[in-house]
């Protein structure tokens, strides 16, 4: 009997538990709801897989390290009330302070009540607390937490996500919330703004990040005009068509969360990018418009110093053909036509203004592409280590000319800020600093002006009397 | 205290070199490794092969370096033996696995203990059991592909064979269509055709791509599907060892009580410069190896540097089978039959296994259509067609033993461009993989009848032998007739390790690069202990 007791006791203690340490407002039936929205917004892209955060995000002003998120009520997101989880997603208000933009709620602000209240319960519920203290970040000056606030007067629309097109029916409407709000696709895809805001007058038109082109994704001819609606469904679901691959950031984007959403919602984002206004991207020059310099046949034919071992085992050629053939022929074939299949793509892809963009070459040459989707890994393996920034260039300039058509001078230097992977910073970011201090010292300067003329009048008045 | 310029400074940047560098650098140690030839990026090789009038020479690619000549370089290499290749070593960054064919076995418990167990050759002053936990981490560091379930004695007694600690990294590759012809029609007499565990891809690992059929696996992988040296070189600098190449090593500096002191080594140029360690390994490979040794009259107490050289004594065979078989598709070496491997007379007969040659056999078959002249054109064509669909190559790889006779030496009449000696070679094949001619016979003549064959090369009409350079600094616990104790130091030389399959004191009759592997690991280990 008192055993019979004792674990009724243990099983009403069980049973009590989690509703003693359940936070206010967190639902485990939302908990699954919350599940796929924390991968269709794909939170563990920055916080990492398990949420704990620590990982540098990289910005043009210094490296942000993501937060822990998990419910550890000490060093994670634990002691957040639903309230307070809100405010940090929608409004970038965290209980600690204000967030930097990196944490994308320009984009998150568009998530309804419920919905927050399911990526709530997930976080609360469904995630397993770790203790993490991320790094604190190192940003230089000006940039505190606070400096954060006006920049939202400017920049946050609570509720409407950056650059959000007018849609029509239900498919784009969802459409809207996976890509403005969930995907946050603007945050790569959208170029910035003299103080690193998304250009909503640029949305989706394509941008550089971290010395990758990440495309113009609107419905225009240089964006993805020319997809079908099958062809970009398979590219987000599996990071591969024969249209184009997905490689860099993009690949753990499909790996991590395009690739795990429901066919219909792959089906809604391209409802909604055929809605996004057009962009125009800048066009690529064309190879009509460059003057190949023709073969100097007696440079070629001149007897080199070196002995046949020397010549034979020497590999600093600048011959992109040579190059080609030998590096990438074997996979991508001598014509650049590419493998049955299209397994290993055509080259001939890198013709148009969303494909031919000389630093997704330059990069995936040099980093090669490393993409798992479910049990399928797709790998090219890199050429950074086997090839200078010269040779990279030649070869790149060969495979845009020789297969795209396009026009294509790149030279070392090109290569070498492409890979060095720095957006260009726009120059009031750069500058913030000094700006801030010169506004200092000329607020200071006005100020002691000022109290020195207050002074003499002061003492001229004195001196009237 | 004394201030080194390294913990440890590794001789040689081959495969085996840089996974002791690899696990020593792991451990947080500095390693500096000296490579003798230059470095030569992989898209080079191919370009040297496509381009080369010399396919069939492995070495070729690699070009003759003055400075570093290598076993093809002529007059480098004095091969006074009466088998029939010269085993291909390299002198480059990455080393002489540049250009391996990739077959990853294991050797058998049984094989590892030849004295006790058959009466003959050495024991291994390790045990299998002691080994195989290197084995394992030698296989998921380079991706080996296998079959999980295969007896690997060839004795098919239901279970697999030898113990695994792990299943393999990597699953095998389907079997080729001709082996699966040949297994067919060979089976009613009896033989078996199993998988070759190989270090070429069946999917994306450890930073190289699939294998996609380039059917190039020899010399080099143009896509480094197929594991080369070159991609455990590459670890054991991202690990954080330095890596010298140019670097010519020719003086091994001791103390009175046997300690090495410091290295010396040359630049092409030349030049000379001296590093110090706590410890030094080299890793330079058969050959090498104990020319570096001998060259400095050391670890030679029991006279036996360069001695009991074995190379796998081999009989080649072939014909033309009654049907199209379109060798050459899958990996190099996929198919083998190991039924000889572990007999009850292996006191008297050399184990033996078989490996079905899957290569293109166009080349061969058009040289001696041009040869014999008669047709040109369409004819030609249908003709060259015919043969190489047709033809099915197979060698023997036999156990060799240990013997003192068969040995290297220096070549001082040899000199390179900064004045080095060559190697010198004496090897004379033995009885004991001369008794295994009759039943290899049998077994040809038995595939003959199967596949309704024209013979075209008999088996013993000439003998070859291996790439695999091995005993020539044999390892055992007796330092009267050894050089290396069980951990790879030299005896007489505390902190002189010698990471080679030079050190096999048996060598049965498989592929002897996977065992070096796990050896190399081991070695790197225990002297990251140690250090």
């Amino acid at each position: 009997m008192r055993s019979v007791m004792l674990g009724a006791a243990l099983v009403l203690g069980q049973v009590a538990l989690p509703a003693a340490a359940q936070p206010a407002g967190a639902q485990p039936a939302l908990v699954e709801q919350g599940r796929y929205l924390a991968v269709a917004g794909d939170c563990a892209g920055c916080h990492g897989e398990s949420f704990k955060g620590g990982e540098p995000v990289a910005t043009p002003i210094g490296a942000i390290h993501a937060s822990n998120i998990t419910p550890d009520r000490a060093s994670g997101i634990g002691s957040w009330s639903l309230g307070q989880f809100s405010d940090a997603l929608r409004k970038g208000r965290a209980p600690e302070g204000h967030l930097y933009p990196a944490m994308p709620y320009t984009a998150y602000t568009g998530l309804s009540d419920i919905e927050v209240q399911a990526l709530y319960s997930y976080f609360m519920l469904g995630v397993k607390a770790v203790s993490n203290r991320p790094l604190a970040n190192d940003l230089p000056f000006p940039f505190i937490r606070a400096a954060m606030a006006p920049w939202d007067l400017l920049f946050l629309t609570e509720g409407k996500p950056t650059g959000a097109a007018t849609v029509h029916g239900e498919q784009q409407l969802r459409g809207r919330l996976l890509v403005e709000t969930l995907g946050h696709c603007s945050a790569c895809h959208s170029p910035r703004g003299t103080m690193m805001q998304e250009r909503a007058d640029r949305h989706l038109a394509g941008a550089m990040v971290a010395g990758w082109w990440a495309p113009n994704i609107t419905a225009d001819a240089t964006g993805i005009g020319g997809w079908s609606d099958k062809k970009l469904a398979s590219f987000l679901a599996t990071g591969h068509s024969d249209l184009g691959v997905a490689a860099g950031e993009m690949a753990t984007v499909v790996s991590r969360s395009l690739s795990k959403l429901t066919p219909g919602d792959i089906d809604a984002i391209v409802a909604y990018l055929r809605a996004v206004p057009k962009m125009v991207s800048p066009k690529l020059l064309r190879a009509a418009t460059v003057t190949a310099s023709p073969l100097d046949i007696a440079a070629i034919e001149q007897p080199t110093e070196l002995s046949a071992w020397q010549s034979q085992l020497g590999h600093g050629t600048r011959q992109g053909d040579v190059l080609y053939q030998s590096a990438c022929a074997s996979c991508h074939g001598a014509d650049g036509n590419g493998s049955a299949g299209l397994v290993h793509p055509s080259l001939h892809l890198i013709d148009s203004d969303s494909t031919a963009n000389a630093a997704t070459l330059v990069q995936v040459i040099a980093h090669g592409v490393d993409r798992t989707v479910g049990a399928r890994h797709t790998f090219m393996p890199p050429f950074r280590s086997d090839l200078d920034d010269g040779q990279i260039a030649s070869l790149a300039n060969f495979v845009r000319t020789e297969f795209g058509g396009v026009g294509s001078v790149l030279t070392d230097a090109d290569v070498a800020e492409i890979l060095a992977g720095k957006s260009a910073t726009p120059w009031l970011i750069r500058y913030a600093g000094p700006l801030v201090i010169a506004a200092i010292v000329i607020f200071v300067l006005g100020l002691f002006l000022l109290s020195w003329k207050v002074w003499r009048t002061f003492t001229r008045r004195l001196a009237r009397r | 205290m004394a201030v080194y310029d390294a913990d440890v400074i590794v001789v040689g940047s081959g495969s085996l070199g840089s996974l002791a560098a690899l696990e020593l650098a792991r451990a947080g140690k500095t390693v500096v490794i000296l490579e003798a030839g230059p470095m030569v990026p992989d898209w080079k090789i191919t370009e040297n092969f496509r381009t080369s009038a010399r396919k069939g020479n492995l070495n070729a690619p690699f070009g003759d370096i003055p400075y570093a000549p290598n076993s093809y370089t002529p007059g480098y290499l004095d091969f006074d033996a009466d088998v029939g290749w010269v085993p291909g070593t390299l002198r480059v960054a990455g080393g002489t696995s540049r250009h391996w064919t990739g077959v990853a076995w294991r050797l058998l418990p049984e094989e590892m203990k030849m004295r006790t167990q058959f009466g003959i050759g050495r024991d291994w002053p390790i045990s299998y059991d002691e080994l195989e936990p290197f084995y394992t981490a030698a296989e998921y560091q380079v991706g080996v592909n296998g079959a999980d379930e295969t007896d690997y004695s060839g004795l098919n007694r239901g279970a697999p064979y030898p113990p695994r600690s792990k299943p393999y990294p990597l699953p095998p590759e389907a079997k080729p269509y001709a082996l699966q012809r040949f297994q067919m029609r060979a089976a009613e007499r009896g033989y078996r055709v199993d998988h070759a565990p190989n270090v070429r891809l069946s999917r994306p690992y450890a930073g190289r791509p699939a294998c996609i059929g380039n059917n190039v696996c020899n010399p080099n992988c143009p896509i480094g599907a197929k594991h080369s040296g070159l991609h455990d070189l590459e670890a054991a600098q991202l690990a954080g060892a330095t890596l010298k190449t140019g670097a010519v090593v020719d003086k091994l500096e001791s103390d009175a009580q046997g300690r090495i002191i410091a290295v010396s080594f040359l630049d092409p140029n030349g030049l000379r410069s001296r590093l110090t360690a706590r410890t030094y390994v080299i890793a330079a490979h058969g050959f090498e190896t104990p020319k570096l040794l001998l060259m400095n009259g050391l670890a030679n107490r029991s006279g036996m540097v360069g001695k009991n050289l074995m190379m796998h004594p081999t009989l080649s065979m072939g014909f033309f089978a009654d049907e199209p078989l379109w060798l050459g598709r899958g990996q190099y070496l996929h198919g083998a039959n190991l039924q000889h491997r572990l007999r009850s007379d292996r006191s008297k007969v050399s184990g033996g296994f078989y490996q079905f040659m899957n290569h293109n056999a166009a080349p061969a078959m058009a040289v001696a259509l041009f040869k014999e002249g008669n047709r040109i054109g369409a004819s030609l064509d249908d003709e060259l067609r015919r043969r190489a669909s047709q033809y099915m190559a197979i060698q023997l790889l036999l156990e060799d033993l240990p013997d003192p006779s068969n040995s290297m030496s220096v070549n001082p009449s040899f000199r390179d461009s900064l004045g080095q000696p060559g190697i010198r070679v004496h090897y004379r094949l033995k009885d004991y993989a001369k008794s295994a001619l009759p039943r290899t016979i049998d077994d040809y003549s038995n595939w003959l009848q199967a596949m309704n064959a024209v013979p075209q090369e008999l088996p013993g009409a000439h003998w070859y032998n291996q790439h695999h350079i091995m005993g020539t600094v044999i390892m055992g616990s007796d330092p009267s007739d050894s050089v290396v104790d069980k951990d790879l130091r030299c005896y007489g030389h505390d902190n002189l390790f010698l990471v080679t399959t030079g050190v096999f004191p048996s060598v049965s009759c498989v592929n002897p690069t996977l065992t070096g592997m796990a050896l190399a690991i081991r070695a790197g280990r225990h002297i990251a202990k140690e250090v």
